[in-house]
């Protein structure tokens, strides 16, 4: 069932012009990010502070890598007069946001972001590139579930704002010619970590 | 069977070859036909325009003539519809409210009444031609006829049909519509000319004579060769 | 000139019915959307999942929500309040646009972003702002492409869908000063880079919003470009402003609806975007908008709740499906209607927008053919109700004096036997005075386009009467 939906869901996010990656441990997580961020010629990325991540520093992200920084890092010198401003003129720099996902949707191909304080909604929207992580189980089959389950955990709220990411930023204004990336990421990848 | 005619004005006074062939057809097939001639007009005009208390009166007379036979049978879809649903929506006094819950039950329009209540889908006819089918909106819309016209003119002997791109899309009659905006009803019509003629066909069927005299004024104008045809002409071909 | 107002509507599709360009990239347009539509429906029936269910099931939903709207809308009030969101209401445009004109001041607001939205298009909101001093910057790509063209939206979710790639190409460089070109990916390029200055520079956005959902206090906006997330998340301040029909009881409803409403906009199962907000920033170093502040709009909508005839019209979800597939729509396109909401759905809400004897047109410029109540994803009865728009604007004695004359003589013909026989030889004896043929009848109007058929020799009442040989023939 966990597979099927899993199929379901790598098929959809392809057909809206996502990228799908499955992974088994953090560490090929980290490994896919590193060479999304190579292959899109990315300087600096900005990651969320979803407990998710925690394992990423072990592995030098923000240290070693001098590419991906942690909101804390990349907010460290400013102070609480005009923060938001300069918060999003700092995300607004980097060329890649990578987020965490609380759910996937396998009939539309959507991943379901809880925007918090650590998990910015502007990580998923200033970007050209948008990586989002999350696990299998996470996985669920249409949007009534995500709905139920956001209920459950009574994120709607606890959370500012929730959205749901389809594909990346997309226009047929144009005589209803394609072109994606018209305001928000121009690429989206989601990778999927197997189990828990 | 004992079936009562329904005879739309336009039928009435520009085609009443449909009339008498749809006559022809329900005899061929074992019905005993009646015409009650104190009837005009169901109202659909009068409705269709926003004049809802001119309709009324002749929705009361309408039901009161047809309310006491056991089958009422029109030529068109769009005349069946005024009487079937479009009733519902004028202020009707009780009594007439009465008969008209039992008259919308056991009025049909020809083809619906071959293939569903007669359980007829070949009634004998032989016409030799290539044949596309425009479907009428109110037939299909209204009524939700769609496929009882195709079973019907498929099984005529001879025919060759062709299945017509945007087949459902409005011919631009409309009723009053077609004078009121004359020119954007031309491009409709035009628009399904275009059609008409990619098929190939030589004929283009529909149930209802509305549609038929809209889309043949635009073919005759034009100098076409390709002809209109009611249904019921095409069903009494040869029997 | 096509006017700007619902009176000229007949003058304004005789024009367009000359612009065989316009009408082909319309026309073009929207088969195309509806072509991607049905892809999605097809395939939700091979997935076995029912469809037409779906769209009875939202009936329902928006049947119950209208029928009680005002339970709703304190349900949605009480829970705005609680999760800090305020709200205000407005019964007309002025009221909603002094509202925001004095927000906006008082937040010292000079630039304004603004999210595609059709309510803030019916209030005339822009104007508002301009003549006030405030810049306002619409940030959706054919909204963007209609405010640097002067112009108003042609479609409720395709606002450009009436200019080529020339026409866009060409007001780029004329407004924008960047070299011509008429490729969508250069010119979506552009527009990228000049709004996100404005949007970081933005002290406020706008925005209209698709569901609001009682029980929880949200506003739901659909989209797929971005823009509406960040007008809703750059600035400092939000103003929400929509319809008050847009109330939804609970989320899973809301659930059902945006099912329904990608696919029959764009056939996407999904869009990009789907913003829930729940709250405005919560803590300094939350980056969303300090303040967010709600206004449900009146305008009419309440006086087309009291009408049991068109009630329905406020189930509506603004996808645009009825105009994509409407015949008239395919070939007048939007700005024919002279109206805010164009196309069939539009023909029953602008006489309660505007004035009944100055849209009464727009229900008459329908055949009638139903394909709007077809597609529809809520099922709104809408052709119907343009036929009860038709009967409104008789029983108010706006159609023509000479028009009702001829349908009270016509009843009374109808009515009598005598008059009714007595009416064809009427018109068959004044029928070559007109310059009638035998083979045809000329009718005003109709014959300058198309032939008309010649009263039948005898009709078919007169052969049945006299005529016994077809009967026994047969």
């Amino acid at each position: 069932m966990e597979k099927e939906l899993l199929n379901k869901f790598a098929k959809e996010l392809k057909r809206v012009g996502g990228e799908f990656f499955l992974a088994s441990s953090q560490i090929e997580i980290f490994k896919i990010v590193i060479s999304i961020l190579s292959q899109n010629r990315c300087k600096t990325a900005v990651i969320s502070s979803h407990p998710f991540f925690d394992s990423f520093k072990e592995m030098g992200v923000g240290v070693s890598d001098k590419i991906i920084f942690t909101i804390d890092q990349l907010t460290s010198n400013l102070g609480v007069s005009n923060y938001t401003n300069l918060l999003k003129e700092k995300l607004c720099q980097c060329d890649a946001g990578i987020s965490y996902a609380e759910y996937l949707i396998a009939e539309t191909g959507s991943a379901v972001v809880v925007n918090t304080q650590s998990e910015p909604s502007h990580l998923s929207l200033l970007s050209e590139i948008n990586i989002i992580i999350s696990n299998s189980i996470r996985v669920v089959k249409d949007m009534f579930e995500a709905v139920n389950r956001l209920q459950m955990e009574n994120l709607f709220s606890s959370s500012g704002c929730i959205t749901f990411i389809t594909g990346p930023s997309r226009t047929a204004d144009i005589e209803k010619v394609l072109i994606t990336g018209v305001h928000g990421p121009k690429k989206l990848f989601i990778i999927v970590l197997e189990g828990e | 069977m004992n079936v009562t005619l329904f005879i739309p004005c336009i039928v009435d006074q520009f085609f009443p070859q449909v009339g008498i062939n749809t006559y022809r057809i329900l005899k061929k097939v074992g019905c005993n036909v009646d015409y009650p001639l104190e009837q005009t007009c169901c109202g659909q005009p009068a409705f269709n325009t926003g004049y809802r208390k001119d309709a009324v009166y002749l929705a009361k007379r309408f039901i009161e003539i047809f309310s006491k036979y056991d089958y009422v049978v029109a030529p068109s879809g769009s005349c069946v519809s005024m009487v079937k649903i479009f009733y519902e929506k004028l202020e009707l006094p009780t009594d007439s409210q009465k008969k008209l819950a039992e008259l919308k039950e056991k009025i049909f329009e020809l083809s619906e009444f071959l293939v569903d209540i007669l359980k007829i889908e070949d009634v004998g006819a032989k016409f030799s031609g290539k044949i596309t089918y425009h479907e009428s909106c109110h037939l299909l819309r209204e009524l939700k006829i769609a496929q009882q016209p195709r079973i019907l003119i498929k099984n005529v002997k001879g025919v060759e049909y062709v299945e017509l791109h945007e087949s459902d899309r409005c011919c631009g009659f409309g009723g009053t519509f077609s004078v009121k905006f004359s020119e954007l009803s031309t491009i409709l019509t035009a628009d399904k000319i275009k059609n008409i003629e990619q098929s190939g066909a030589q004929y283009v069927v529909a149930n209802d004579s509305s549609c038929l005299m809209n889309i043949d004024g635009v073919l005759k104008r034009k100098g076409s060769r390709i002809k209109t045809m009611h249904i019921a002409e095409l069903l009494a071909n040869g029997i | 000139m096509i006017q700007e107002s619902p009176a000229y509507f007949k003058e304004n599709i005789r024009q367009i019915c000359k612009d065989e360009i316009l009408r082909q990239i319309v026309r073009k347009a929207t088969l195309l959307t509806l072509s991607k539509r049905s892809e999605v429906v097809t395939e939700y029936y091979a997935e076995g999942k029912d469809w037409e269910a779906l769209r009875n099931q939202a009936h329902e939903i928006r049947k119950k929500t209208i029928d009680n709207l005002d339970t709703y809308l304190t349900e949605l009030e009480g829970n705005f309040k609680k999760n800090g969101i305020e709200v205000k209401h407005a019964r007309d445009p002025r009221e909603a646009c002094d509202f925001i004109v004095r927000i906006l001041g008082e937040h010292n607001a000079r630039l304004v972003v603004k999210s595609k939205s059709m309510v803030t298009e019916e209030i005339r909101l822009n104007d508002k702002l301009i003549e006030a001093g405030i810049e306002v910057v619409e940030t959706d790509l054919g909204e963007y492409i209609i405010q640097l063209a002067g112009e108003t939206p042609s479609h409720i979710t395709a606002p450009a869908m009436h200019k080529s790639r020339d026409d866009i190409g060409r007001l780029f460089s004329e407004k924008l000063g960047v070299p011509f070109t008429n490729d969508p990916a250069e010119l979506t390029e552009y527009s990228r880079r000049f709004l996100r200055e404005k949007f970081l520079k933005a002290d406020a956005g706008i925005s209209g919003a698709n569901f609001l959902v009682a029980e929880t206090g949200t506003v739901v906006i659909v989209e797929n470009e971005g823009n509406a997330r960040l007008s809703t998340t750059l600035p400092k301040l939000h103003i929400v402003i929509t319809g008050i029909e847009k109330v939804v009881p609970t989320l899973e409803e809301t659930a059902t609806l945006l099912k329904l409403l990608p696919v029959s906009a764009t056939g996407q199962k999904a869009t990009s975007y789907v913003s829930f907000i729940n709250s405005p920033a919560r803590g300094e170093k939350d980056a969303r908008p300090e303040k967010i502040i709600v206004i449900l709009l009146d305008n009419g909508r309440r006086e087309i709740y009291r009408k049991q005839g068109v009630r329905e019209a406020l189930y509506c979800i603004k996808c645009g499906a009825c105009m994509n597939v409407c015949p008239v729509y395919q070939t007048v396109s939007g700005h024919a209607y002279g109206s805010v909401y164009p196309g069939p759905i539009g023909s029953i809400l602008t006489p309660f927008f505007t004035t009944l004897n100055e849209s009464k047109d727009l229900a008459y410029g329908s055949s009638l053919c139903g394909a709007c109540s077809e597609i529809c994803p809520v099922k709104i009865d809408i052709h119907h109700m343009l036929l009860w728009i038709r009967s409104y604007a008789v029983r108010k004695k706006y159609t023509p004096f000479i028009e009702r004359l001829i349908f009270k003589l016509w009843r009374m013909s109808m009515k009598n036997l005598f008059i009714f026989e007595f009416g064809r030889s009427l018109l068959k004896l004044i029928a070559p005075l007109l310059g009638s043929q035998e083979t045809q009848l000329k009718i005003p109007i109709w014959s300058d386009n198309k032939d008309f058929p010649p009263l039948a020799e005898k009709s078919f009442h007169q052969l049945w009467k006299e005529d016994e040989v077809w009967k026994k023939n047969s």
